[in-house]
């Protein structure tokens, strides 16, 4: 099973990946950009995509559009703050499959990761 | 459209068409028959016209025939007689004095007399002018005729007889000619007895005066015939010696032909005919028209009329045993549909299918009524639910506007009745100002709505959970949920909003909020009422202290030491008043502390900064009063007068009471136990100053708790030698530099727990704090596991700040690049928060553990493993 974590920072990528692995996810890929999460779903089939919402060179929400558009129905959770929660609503349309609010716990985190990954 | 209106249309058009059809067919037979009737008629008058035209025609052919058989006769009473037999041979006198005379001649009305022996001599011959009564000269062109066995001349027998037409050029000539033979009508045949008359105006007059016919004649040497004459003379055949033509309406004309006596054809001769036969003819057929069209009229008539009254006939008995019945059905049954009064039944006389309708609908009406009942019954239940559910609830539909049904608490909450159909965002009130949140909460709702995911997720994404919402003069706190209500797959989802509400909940946690300040507040004063005198004072101090800075700010850049002074007691009140739960406090003086910060950041300090800082530092000397007069209620004294106070256990003091009653005293040692004694007592007073660390530093280990809350960093806290005494002065005063080491180990020395798993570390920090004694001195230690100090980076930050000139930079050891962080204007804090506050650095740390405790501070660290920070200063601040 292979997921992918977007995130600019790379803290935030490794935590994610910890806990992920904690989960028993054996793959986890990582991009630090919109543009890369798109290329790299197009190459790779994901169990599950996290996507932060406020990147440098491309847009989660961009990001999951683009990926919506080219067909592609892996669940994608948006990684989001508060601020961003209409924004949220807007992402859901477009094909977001759920959402996680920063800062989140672990606990909130693995509930939501396995509700997608199906564990 | 009413069966009445369809049953009346239907049978009206079966009607007129049938009165059309019937009008087709028997204009069809009526018109045609007499059309027949009509063209054979016409045939007829026509035919019996020719046969008259032709008749005509004959007659004045006839007419003709006789003038010259006339003639003929004439020619016979003289030809045929001994005396002219005799003349003819002899010429006698006596014959010509006789017969031959002007005047016997002129009464025979005729132009020309000729006496011709058989040799051709002309043995008498005159010609009359018959107007005037002349004799004139016979003319030449007769000449050619005269001739022995000529035309004229030549008769084979007694009985022989010529006569006809000869075409001389003056005009035609009737002429007869007979052989001159005895009264017994026996010859032998001495000449020809010539008679001619000409056939001219006169003559003409005279045939048509006979036949009533206007006759005309035309030569046919002629040199100009009319057309018609030409045309007639081209047709002309043995079989058809006699044309008609219908020259108009009027006039008919008859032609035929007359031959000379060579039986050429000489004159044609037309006769103009009145049509009176085609008029009467023409009038026939009008009349008979006229006839066809009165009996056509009447037998449509005839057809209408039987239509109307089949028609009136099959309506009056559709109305009187269907219409007027089923609309008296319809109507009673309409009126029970619309009351809803479904006790009613609706009836029908006599005994046919519509009564048997009838029966069927009062037994619909019957178990429509039984129903109608229990959906009453349970739409009465199903409100009461609602209503008695203390929930406002309401479903909204599909472009979420409210629909009929909701309960009583909904009208209540939201002030209004008049719910149903209204936009939800429009009776929540955002619309003008507040449209963009009625906007966001439209998408929400939507995407509620359109189930894209499970709705827990959605809920999360409520833009407004709770709302503040004014109606007709009451304003309460609202919360806002919003369920699914999935209506079968083909029809779309409506909402639920349940709206409760929570302005009790939120007035009670406002006050239990309220009431855990008050109780931290309370629990802060009773755990150390004197922390809490001593925090008064200090703040009282303070206060006093920067009113008279403020006092002397002005827009000018003299003022900038000043507010970076108020701006470092306003940023000591902050904290202090934090960690005794004064919230308010607390938060006037961050406040005052942000615009201060900006004011000292300014490039010029403005004159409405200066005032504005005055203003603020009133309110915050008030929100202090305040505090002050509560806590006086509580402690029942001067709290904030200053001045220490301690508290010594009455047993301690009663101890040394005894122990000093108890002293006895040896002459001889008298000073040296005196002052021995003396040196006892000071270490017993001195020791009466002493209190146990814990409760000493007890105003640095309060800001903790706070302080992680704030932070969200989970961090073990341990603290060593908690007993050991320390001199109340002294641990006050350390206290001051603890908190701020404290606060910085927590907010700068301690990662976030991201970086910490990322580091390899455990997710919780720790930070330990150790206090003991040490030959007179009291010895501090604060050390946390965090990430540590780069001497690298701390000359990086100094030479950037320009406290360090590089030569400076290069001498310096790692551990000298340590102290760095003592020197005045240094702060490695890159980010500012409300813990750590905004440069207040250990310059005065450092400043207040060596000028006021004549001690020392020191620093020992390493990059990601911790900083470790080790104060000794004098056990007490007397020398003695």
């Amino acid at each position: 099973m292979k997921v992918l974590v977007v995130d600019d920072s790379m803290t935030m990528r490794k935590v994610v990946a910890t806990y992920l692995q904690g989960m028993g996810v054996s793959e986890v890929d990582q991009a630090e950009n919109g543009a890369q999460a798109v290329e790299m779903a197009a190459k790779t089939e994901y169990a599950c995509i996290f996507l932060d919402w406020n990147m440098p060179v491309l847009l989660g929400i961009d990001a999951l559009r683009a990926i919506r558009a080219s067909g592609n129905q892996v669940p994608v959770v948006m990684v989001t703050t508060e601020t961003e929660k209409r924004s949220v609503v807007q992402a859901i349309k477009d094909g977001a499959s759920d959402y996680l609010m920063k800062p989140f716990q672990k606990d909130a985190f693995v509930e939501r990761a396995r509700r997608h990954l199906k564990l | 459209m009413t069966l009445r209106t369809k049953t009346f249309a239907v049978i009206g058009s079966a009607l007129i068409a049938l009165v059309v059809i019937l009008y087709g067919i028997s204009q069809s037979v009526v018109q045609g028959g007499f059309r027949k009737v009509e063209t054979d008629l016409a045939a007829g008058f026509a035919q019996i016209e020719n046969r008259d035209a032709d008749r005509n025609v004959q007659r004045v052919v006839d007419a003709l025939g006789f003038r010259i058989e006339n003639l003929s006769l004439k020619a016979a009473d003289w030809s045929q007689w001994d005396d002219t037999y005799k003349f003819i041979v002899d010429d006698n006198k006596a014959y010509r004095e006789s017969n031959l005379t002007k005047d016997a001649l002129s009464a025979l009305k005729i132009n020309l007399i000729l006496l011709v022996d058989t040799s051709g001599k002309v043995v008498f011959g005159t010609a009359f002018d018959l107007e005037n009564g002349t004799e004139v000269a016979v003319p030449q062109s007769l000449k050619a005729y005269l001739a022995p066995q000529s035309l004229l001349t030549k008769h084979s027998s007694p009985e022989s007889v010529v006569e006809g037409l000869l075409l001389l050029p003056e005009n035609p000539l009737m002429i007869v000619s007979r052989p001159i033979v005895t009264s017994e009508a026996a010859g032998p045949i001495r000449g020809s007895l010539i008679f001619g008359r000409f056939l001219d105006d006169a003559e003409f007059e005279r045939l048509s005066t006979i036949t009533h016919l206007s006759i005309q004649r035309h030569r046919v040497d002629a040199a100009s015939t009319p057309a018609d004459v030409r045309g007639a003379l081209d047709e002309f055949s043995p079989r058809k010696p006699i044309l008609v033509r219908a020259l108009n309406t009027d006039t008919m004309a008859g032609y035929t032909t007359v031959s000379d006596l060579a039986r050429k054809p000489a004159l044609v001769l037309r006769v103009d005919i009145p049509r009176e036969i085609h008029r009467q003819s023409v009038a026939t057929q009008e009349a008979i028209r006229s006839r066809g069209r009165v009996v056509l009229a009447s037998l449509v008539g005839s057809i209408c009329a039987a239509g109307l009254v089949l028609g009136g006939l099959i309506l009056w008995i559709l109305e009187s045993s269907v219409l007027s019945r089923v609309a008296r059905l319809s109507t009673k049954a309409v009126h029970i549909g619309a009351s809803e009064d479904f006790a009613g039944r609706v009836s029908a006389e006599g005994k046919d299918e519509i009564s048997t309708l009838a029966g069927s609908i009062n037994t619909m009406l019957e178990a429509l009524g039984a129903s109608h009942g229990i959906i009453r019954e349970r739409n009465a239940e199903v409100s009461l639910l609602m209503d008695t559910v203390p929930a406002g609830l309401l479903s909204l539909d599909e472009e979420f506007r409210v629909n009929p049904e909701h309960s009583r608490a909904a009208a209540e909450m939201l002030g209004t009745d008049a719910l149903r159909g209204r936009a939800f965002t429009e009776v929540l009130g955002l619309t003008g100002e507040r449209e963009d949140k009625g906007t966001e909460l439209v998408e929400f709702l939507d995407l509620l709505r359109l189930e894209l995911v499970p709705e827990e997720t959605v809920a999360g994404l409520n833009p407004l959970e709770e709302l503040h919402f004014e109606a007709g003069g009451a304003a309460r706190w609202l919360r806002l949920r919003y369920f699914l209500i999935r209506r079968g797959s083909d029809l779309p989802n409506h909402i639920l909003a349940v709206l409760e509400d929570i302005t009790e909940e939120k007035r009670l946690a406002a006050q239990v909020a309220t009431s855990q300040r008050e109780n931290l507040q309370l629990r802060a004063i009773a755990e150390d009422p004197d922390l809490f005198r001593e925090f008064l004072s200090e703040t009282r101090r303070i206060l006093t202290e920067v009113e008279g800075l403020a006092a002397r700010l002005d827009a000018t850049e003299a003022s900038r030491p000043l507010v970076a002074e108020i701006f470092r007691g306003v940023h000591t009140i902050k904290g202090v008043a934090g960690s005794f739960g004064l919230g308010d406090l607390s938060a006037l003086a961050s406040e005052l502390e942000t615009s201060l910060d900006h004011l000292r950041k300014a490039d010029e300090i403005p004159q409405d900064g200066v005032d504005q800082t005055r203003t603020s530092l009133a309110h915050l000397s008030d929100a202090f009063s305040e505090v002050v007069e509560g806590a006086k209620k509580l402690l029942g004294d001067d709290v904030a007068g200053g001045g220490l106070f301690l508290r010594i256990s009455s047993e301690e003091l009663l101890r040394h009471m005894v122990e000093i009653r108890s002293l006895t005293l040896d002459d001889g040692v008298k000073e040296a136990v005196l002052s021995r004694i003396k040196e006892e007592v000071l270490r017993r007073l001195r020791a009466l100053r002493e209190v146990p660390a814990r409760r000493g530093l007890a105003r640095s280990l309060k800001i903790l708790p706070g302080l992680l809350e704030r932070l969200g960093k989970p961090v073990a806290f341990r603290f060593e030698g908690e007993d050991t005494p320390v001199d109340c002065d002294v641990v006050q005063e350390l206290n001051t530099s603890l908190i701020h080491l404290i606060r910085n180990a927590v907010d700068h020395g301690i990662e976030p727990a991201d970086e910490r798993v990322e580091a390899g570390k455990p997710e919780e920090g720790a930070v330990s704090l150790a206090v003991s004694r040490q030959d007179g001195d009291v010895v501090v230690t604060l050390a946390d596991d965090g990430r540590g100090l780069d001497p690298q980076k701390l000359k990086a930050a100094a030479l950037r700040k320009g406290i360090l000139d590089p030569a400076e930079c290069g001498r310096l050891s790692a551990e000298e690049a340590l102290g760095l962080i003592f020197r005045p204007g240094f702060s490695t804090a890159e980010q500012v928060t409300d813990v750590s506050g905004r440069g207040v650095g250990m310059d005065a740390v450092l400043d207040s553990i060596r000028q006021k405790l004549g001690g020392d501070i020191r620093v020992a660290s390493s990059p990601g493993e911790g900083t470790r920070f080790t104060i000794t200063v004098p056990a007490s601040l007397q020398t003695g």
